[in-house]
């Protein structure tokens, strides 16, 4: 790939917290238009980078850029949409789409009917004046994920998004998300434990291993467009699937052995 | 909103029916406790007079006295004492004091000693929270402002408001003024402090959110922060507000006494203790009225909140 397609430069980016270091010296680089999915086992610092990239924690040291800006702080150029439901409770669907637009200025009017745009896109038209509580955890993610798009940012930026939802909603809201990144013009960087989850939605699967969190691979997924359900029961995939368990496997080996001796001892 | 069960109205009821039954049955059965005897004939016994009241051992110590030297013995009712009157009483009291016009002419019916006191409160905690609530929303906030303020506050929230009193008359005068200012110190320290808890109470993944979402300084203060912590506001102004009821009592003392406080005192002075409990009573309803009505105001305000977060 060209420079040009390159959108976020990770360099040599290390977050250390007072016990641990939860990222060490971790570098690459995301593509314009692409959808990476981050995996590994928990405890690997995954969130930490995807805080890092909203801006909302610093690294230690090394630095992230965007479009060769350096990132100091979050900013609407890089929307999040978190694990937790985080959609303003006393705001309608609609007003909470139209939340980054009217912070920004825009008129209440075109704000409202950009929103609603939005809205209709996740299919929620009917739900566009109703409060979040009165909605399911799969409706709540739908709107946050409008609403951060609605800010128009160069990157969304998901921290296991759909990590609180049941197996049937999760693989509805996958779908969602890929319907909506052919309608997008917009990249993704996809956090997630769920190794599945991870190569359906990928363009590219980066693999942390944990304790410290560094890159162990990153792996192209080649799989045929658009992806459908049936897809998780295809030779590749499965192959595809296979490889990366046994690297996250051994990471995890390396890392739990002396864990489990510890606990036997315990025992 | 919350509907209630049957059986939940029931127990509501009964925290209500329960002191008073056990009010009624130390009232109306006598043998529960009624220590005293009010004597309704004298007989021979030289100090009792009729409609005097002596402890029931004075009584049964003078009847026996009597019976052995051959003399009259004296009748009684058992009653009790005359600072617990029984409920029927008080309810009347409760009624003629409203109806009796004021024993002099410069002396206050109850319905405006009453209103007086609802003015004093009134005007002492919206003065408090006009300042307390944005100042404690700030030190919520922003953690600079938490560490220039709170110690202070914390330190001053000590000093007991009634001991204010003497220094308030002398610089505001005896009237309203003093008062008002008794019920913003006993309201305001703890209103800062409390305020600041509540608003970073307030969960950081939605301050994260809209960061990311371009939120920042002013705009993330009053349209994250202030709504968000609005609900829990509104229920802390409500348990204040109790307070403010507890100084108004010692307010209403400095100075000239007013208010519904110079109401009990002054019936106190008068041995019109079924007066006393009315009026007692009466702050009571009115803080419950209160309490009830802005309850429900506040389910009509914060609709956006589910049903079961309301309290």
């Amino acid at each position: 790939m060209s420079d040009t397609d390159t959108l976020i430069e990770v360099r040599q980016v290390t977050r250390r917290f007072a016990e641990s270091t939860a990222i060490k010296e971790v570098s690459f680089d995301v593509y314009r238009g692409e959808l990476l999915t981050v995996v590994g086992s928990s405890g690997c610092g995954k969130s930490t980078l995807a805080r890092m990239m909203a801006g909302l924690d610093s690294p230690t040291s090394g630095e992230i850029s965007i479009d060769g800006k350096v990132i100091d702080g979050p900013s609407p150029d890089r929307g999040m949409v978190f694990q937790k439901y985080t959609l303003f409770p006393w705001l309608t669907v609609v007003k909470n789409v139209m939340f980054a637009l009217t912070v920004q200025g825009q008129g209440r009017r075109s704000a409202e009917s950009e929103a609603m745009q939005w809205v209709e896109m996740i299919g929620l038209s009917d739900f566009a004046h109703r409060y979040p509580h009165e909605l399911s955890g799969g409706m709540q993610q739908r709107v946050a994920i409008a609403r951060s798009l609605a800010a128009r940012p160069k990157v969304l930026l998901m921290d296991e998004p759909f990590g609180a939802l049941d197996a049937q909603t999760r693989q509805k809201m996958q779908h969602h998300l890929l319907t909506i990144c052919e309608h997008v013009d917009i990249t993704v960087v996809f956090i997630t434990h769920d190794l599945d989850e991870a190569i359906f939605l990928a363009d590219r699967v980066l693999v942390l291993k944990p304790n410290p969190g560094e890159i162990q691979d990153i792996v192209n997924v080649s799989l045929p467009k658009p992806r459908c359900i049936d897809l998780q029961f295809s030779h590749a995939f499965v192959e595809l699937r296979t490889k990366l368990a046994s690297m996250i496997h051994h990471a995890d080996e390396e890392e739990d052995l002396p864990m489990h001796m510890l606990t036997m001892k315990h025992a | 909103m919350i509907e209630r069960l049957p059986r939940e109205r029931l127990l509501i009821a009964g925290s209500f029916l329960l002191p008073l039954l056990i009010w009624s049955i130390i009232s109306y059965v006598p043998f529960v406790w009624h220590p005293n005897v009010v004597i309704t004939d004298p007989g021979d016994v030289s100090w009792f007079r009729a409609g005097m009241e002596v402890t029931r051992e004075q009584f049964s110590a003078e009847t026996e006295k009597t019976t052995d030297d051959g003399l009259i013995a004296p009748a009684g009712e058992r009653v009790n004492p005359v600072y617990l009157p029984a409920p029927h009483k008080v309810a009347t009291a409760m009624y003629t004091a409203f109806t009796t016009e004021p024993k002099r002419r410069s002396e206050k019916w109850l319905h405006e000693s009453l209103w007086h006191s609802i003015t004093v409160i009134f005007w002492g905690f919206t003065l408090s929270s006009l300042i307390g609530i944005p100042l404690g929303v700030l030190c919520g906030t922003y953690r600079p402002m938490s560490l220039l303020i709170e110690p202070f506050v914390e330190f001053f929230r000590y000093f007991p408001a009634p001991a204010f009193g003497a220094l308030a008359v002398a610089i505001l005068g005896i009237h309203d003024a003093p008062k008002i200012a008794i019920i913003f110190i006993g309201t305001f320290f703890q209103q800062v402090l409390i305020v600041a808890n509540t608003t970073r109470l307030l969960d950081p993944m939605l301050i994260e959110a809209a960061k990311t979402l371009g939120a920042e300084g002013r705009s993330l203060l009053l349209r994250v922060v202030v709504p968000g912590v609005l609900p829990n506001l509104y229920r802390d102004s409500r348990i204040l507000l109790g307070w403010a009821w507890t100084y108004l009592i010692v307010a209403e003392l400095i100075g000239t006494s007013s208010g519904i406080t110079w109401f009990i005192t002054q019936q106190a002075r008068y041995k019109n203790f079924d007066n006393v409990f009315a009026a007692i009573m009466l702050i009571g309803l009115i803080g419950l009225l209160t309490d009830v009505i802005l309850a429900k105001t506040g389910r009509r305000l914060f609709r956006w909140q589910p049903a079961e977060a309301t309290p």
